[in-house]
């Protein structure tokens, strides 16, 4: 009968969309465990170009041929802090610079962390959060890692690994010299 | 002792839930009909069970025995004696009780309404999936959502519910109602399926069930509207609907739910639609099961998502069971479901009412589409996007429109056929009185071309519904406003009116966010705040820093900044100015530093909102008075049990026998027997 | 005669109702953006009505573009270029994303097909005669005590 089979049709349809969403919906990872890919791997980094929080000039650019990594950050930002002494691992070896660029703070609180904590890379002033936007910074503490040629090559959010971003260059490297 | 108690009814209740579906199954199996009134005894232990549960977990909170870890986590010896009581639905696992002792309720309501019906196999397949369900929820209770979990280093205090969830009476309604509406759907639904399963998918099972549809149907909306008035008043940032996944989640089942009470209409008076009617209640049935899912598993970003949990996959399983079962039965009975009956013209009640079902079909289509979209697209391409509120706007934009016209024109249309004279007659008040609303409203200002249509569809809309009521008034006395046709009416009115506020207050807000120094007064649209200065209030649960800010020069109101003990960071509570004609809503963004410093305050002056809550008590008056009882017929008498008929029996009415001309208005055809 | 004189008014109050728009100002303009972008570290509020700290910084970006000329698509593209895709909350109107658009009007488009055939079929088989099929519905739906009717 025809009613009957439409009915019939209908049913295995909708059932087979219902279970390609149920396997969709059942595949998914929490959305707070989900990371944003960030559209600047493997882009040219946005420059930048500014005042260090000491009043000196400053532009990216001089670190061409160098592998630089560039932190977000904030006095105000509990992870910021508990990844700081890792920034100063990093900055005290000599594989990568360390660039940081405050977010949204006061530049005295800053210098005076900095002399507490440690901490003698140029740390860039950016108080319209051109810098931050620029580099599509959703949330601090975050630090991106360009390479030589002076593309993105990664992005570490909420807390960098000194030893992670040494072996991450050294693989880079390998690759290169190969 | 709290936990073992509530330990104790969980398992009660599932056990009960358990025994009572096996009892009716092998009774239904074997026909053995007497054997089915024993289910009394297993809904009683369902609803002792889940009594107990409810009590104790009270018992728990009000006791603070933070020896159960409920308490512990979520409550707190600080919070107010009401945000404590309602501590039990604040996180998932109080939810999911909460669900419990409402379903057990339904099950006793159930029960009792069919108590000289239980040998019916029809009743006995209702129970049955009913049990089914309760079974499901408390197994929850048992395993990963389990509410009477104990700790062995008892805590002192505990950190009390989220800030969110204690500082607003609503807290105390909004869920409550939504659990009513969504756990209400259950008993439709269950008697969907045991009409499937029985075969007997005629028109009985709709009369039994429609008034419970009813009540279901108005407890969601009244929880929506609470839902929104809740974002409202505590959120901050000055809305009260955003498309948020929970959101969604809730209005979701809404939407079938609503295209159902309209549409069943058409079946009880012409036999057509079945399969249509049986799947809009297994949808709405399954929607509230997948809410609950998008809600509690944490697959999506929402600011209401208040809890994450491992009960994700279990919900998405019975999500799928339910929708496998369902569309299995439907196909497997399509022979049986085949509609005898077929529409005359498109313009018709029953061709409203399919116009009417095509958009709502739609509008939770885009709704669905857009909440899940995000996560389809992130399973084929691997990235991500969002979909928000400017997309579920623009595309349910031109579908509210249309449902608007249809609310105007369907309840003028007669049964069967209507002719453009009837038509021209009785709709040219209710279209002068659109027009002169539209008229009135670019008088006063008000612009852009959807807005504009919606306020003239909303004039012509709550005329004609306001028509209805005084032609039944007028005729019946105050019989006049009861029954589905009459109450449905006043419900319109209420959905008019928030039509009509939601396209004035997100047409026309003003939003400004203004630095002020102390005794500083500034403008926002016609309205004058004047920032007066800082006050810091102590009380047990938090410390609140005010700003008290006087409006138009009178009442001064305060919005503030609360910190409580355990909160990382300070929480906003708003201040409203609400008026008939407009809110000024004020949210304090950041405290001064020194008390005599600049506060910054986000100022929104938005029309009309305060309709909004006036339609949703529209609603629930309507709801009400449809629901009341009213000379009935029974649909399913026990003559109408199955027997084998070999020739053909006489038959009580032929489909177009029921239907008559509407003379004069078409009032009483539909809630008339 | 009425309803003709109904419709000019309509029309009328539209014409002017849609055409006596001022024009919006800054911060009407920069609302209209911010609703259409995401808050990068909430989670699903939009620019135009979060707090937060990279909220405000991009409300006033988008001014400051807006002062610079840049449209309101190419602050938007911006937005996407630097953030992802994800930041928008509108999806694009091409590629995989715009099909969040396409299938429900395809959607609404064929099941108003659906029902003007229904209706079709409908009025055609009114004027018809009942085939031996319609009768042996009729018998079998006259059987059935509990189909149509039943309990009437």
């Amino acid at each position: 009968m025809k009613g009957s089979r439409i009915a019939l049709i209908s049913a295995v349809v909708v059932g087979v969309i219902v279970l390609l969403l149920v396997i969709v919906l059942a595949t998914r990872d929490p959305a707070a465990d989900r990371v944003t890919r960030s559209p600047l791997i493997s882009k040219p980094a946005p420059p930048i170009a500014g005042r260090t929080i000491e009043g000196q000039p400053f532009d990216l650019s001089r670190y061409e041929g160098e592998w630089v990594v560039v932190n977000f950050f904030a006095t105000w930002c509990g992870p910021c802090k508990q990844e700081h002494p890792e920034l100063v691992k990093l900055a005290q070896g000599d594989v990568t610079n360390v660039v940081s660029v405050v977010f949204q703070d006061d530049p005295g609180t800053v210098k005076a962390f900095l002399k507490e904590h440690g901490g003698h890379w140029p740390v860039i002033n950016d108080p319209t959060g051109k810098i931050t936007l620029e580099y599509g910074v959703p949330k601090i503490p975050e630090s991106y890692l360009i390479a030589p040629d002076g593309t993105v090559v990664a992005k570490f959010i909420s807390g960098i690994e000194a030893n992670a971003v040494t072996k991450l260059i050294s693989s880079f490297s390998g690759r290169a010299h190969r | 002792m709290n936990a073992a108690l509530g330990r104790g009814g969980v398992i009660l209740a599932f056990i009960s839930a358990l025994g009572g579906v096996g009892l009716l199954g092998y009774a239904l199996l074997t026909k053995q009909r007497a054997l089915l009134t024993q289910v009394t005894r297993f809904v009683g232990f369902v609803a002792a069970g889940a009594v107990l549960a409810f009590a104790a977990m009270e018992r728990g909170l009000i006791t603070r025995d933070f020896s159960m870890q409920y308490v512990a986590e979520h409550g707190s010896t600080r919070t107010p004696a009401l945000y404590n009581f309602t501590t039990l639905w604040s996180a998932l696992e109080g939810s999911i009780l909460l669900w419990g002792l409402i379903l057990a309720g339904y099950l006793v309501a159930v029960t009792a309404k069919f108590r000289r019906r239980l040998t019916d196999p029809l009743v006995g397949w209702a129970l049955l999936v009913m049990l089914v369900v309760a079974a499901f929820f408390f197994g929850l209770m048992l395993g990963p959502a389990n509410p009477f979990r104990t700790l062995s280093t008892v805590p002192l205090d505990g950190p009390g519910p989220n800030p969110l969830l204690q500082n607003h009476i609503l807290v105390a309604f909004h869920p409550p109602m939504l659990y009513l509406g969504f756990v209400g759907f259950t008993v439709p639904f269950a008697f969907a399926i045991a009409a499937l399963a029985t075969g007997r998918v005629g028109e009985g099972w709709l009369v039994e069930t429609r008034r419970w549809t009813l009540f279901a149907w108005g407890f969601l909306s009244v929880g929506i509207v609470l839902g929104a008035w809740w974002s409202y008043e505590v959120l901050g940032w000055g809305g009260y609907w955003m498309w948020d996944p929970v959101e969604n989640a809730s209005f979701l089942p809404w939407l079938t739910g609503t295209a159902y009470i309209h549409s069943v209409m058409v079946q009880e008076r012409r036999g057509m639609l079945r399969v249509w009617n049986l799947s809009l209640l297994c949808a709405t049935f399954s929607l509230t099961i997948l809410g609950t899912f998008l809600t509690r598993s944490g697959v999506l970003d929402s600011v209401h998502a208040f809890s994450d949990s491992t009960i994700g996959p279990l919900l998405l399983g019975f999500f799928g069971l339910v929708v496998l079962v369902s569309v299995g039965l439907i196909g497997w009975r399509g022979d049986r479901l085949r509609a005898p009956g077929r529409i005359d013209s498109p313009l018709s009640r029953e061709g409203a009412f399919l116009a009417n079902n095509l958009l709502f079909a739609a509008f939770a289509f885009v709704v669905l589409l857009g909440t899940v979209f995000p996560l389809i697209v992130e399973a084929i391409r691997g990235d991500q996007l969002s979909v928000g509120e400017p997309y579920f706007n623009r595309m349910t934009m031109p579908i509210g429109l249309a449902l608007l016209f249809l609310m105007a024109v369907a309840p003028a249309l007669p049964w069967r056929k209507a002719s453009t004279e009837t038509l021209s007659k009785r709709l040219i008040w209710p279209a002068s009185i659109g027009t002169a609303v539209l008229v009135f409203a670019v008088a006063v200002g008000a612009s852009g071309l959807p807005t504009l249509v919606a306020f003239g569809l909303g004039g012509f809309a709550g005329a004609a519904a306001l028509r209805q009521v005084v032609l039944a008034t007028r005729r019946q006395g105050w019989r006049g406003l009861v029954g589905r046709t009459n109450g449905g009416m006043i419900v319109h009115l209420g959905i008019v009116l928030i039509a009509v506020a939601f396209a004035a207050s997100s047409s026309y807000a003003h939003q400004r966010e203004l630095v002020l120094a102390p005794g500083e007064t500034a403008r926002v649209g016609t309205h004058s705040v004047t920032y007066l200065g800082m006050r810091t209030i102590v009380d047990s649960a938090k410390t609140a820093r005010e700003a008290r800010i006087r409006i138009d020069g009178g009442q001064v109101y305060a919005p503030s900044l609360q910190r409580f003990p355990e909160g990382t960071s300070e929480v906003g509570r708003p201040s409203v100015q609400s008026g008939l004609v407009d809110d000024v809503y004020l949210a304090l963004v950041e405290a001064p530093a020194n008390p005599g410093g600049q506060a910054r305050v986000r100022v929104i002056v938005q029309p009309l909102v305060l309709w909004l809550w006036v339609g949703g008590g529209l609603i629930a008056v309507g709801s009400m008075l449809a629901a009341f009882p009213g000379r009935r017929r029974r649909g399913t008498e026990p003559v109408s049990a199955p027997v084998t008929v070999a020739g053909p029996a006489p038959t009580p009415a032929a489909p177009d026998e029921v239907v008559r001309e509407p003379v004069g208005s078409s009032l009483r055809t539909a809630t008339d027997p | 005669m009425h309803w003709l004189v109904l419709g000019f008014i309509v029309i009328g109050a539209l014409i002017i109702g849609t055409r006596s728009t001022g024009p919006s100002s800054q911060e009407d303009k920069v609302q209209a953006i911010a609703r259409t972008i995401k808050c990068p570290e909430c989670e699903g509020q939009s620019v135009a009505t979060s707090g937060s700290a990279s909220s405000k910084a991009i409300r006033v970006d988008i001014g400051a573009r807006l002062r610079r000329g840049q449209s309101a698509d190419e602050i938007r593209d911006y937005y996407a270029a630097h953030y992802g895709e994800a930041i928008l909350l509108t999806p694009a109107r091409s590629g995989a994303a715009s099909l969040v658009w396409i299938i429900p009007v395809v959607a609404i488009v064929i099941a108003i097909a659906a029902l003007a055939a229904a209706f079709v079929r409908w009025r055609s088989a009114a004027d018809g005669h009942a085939t031996d099929e319609d009768r042996a519905l009729v018998a079998a739906a006259l059987a059935d005590p509990h189909g149509e009717g039943s309990g009437r």
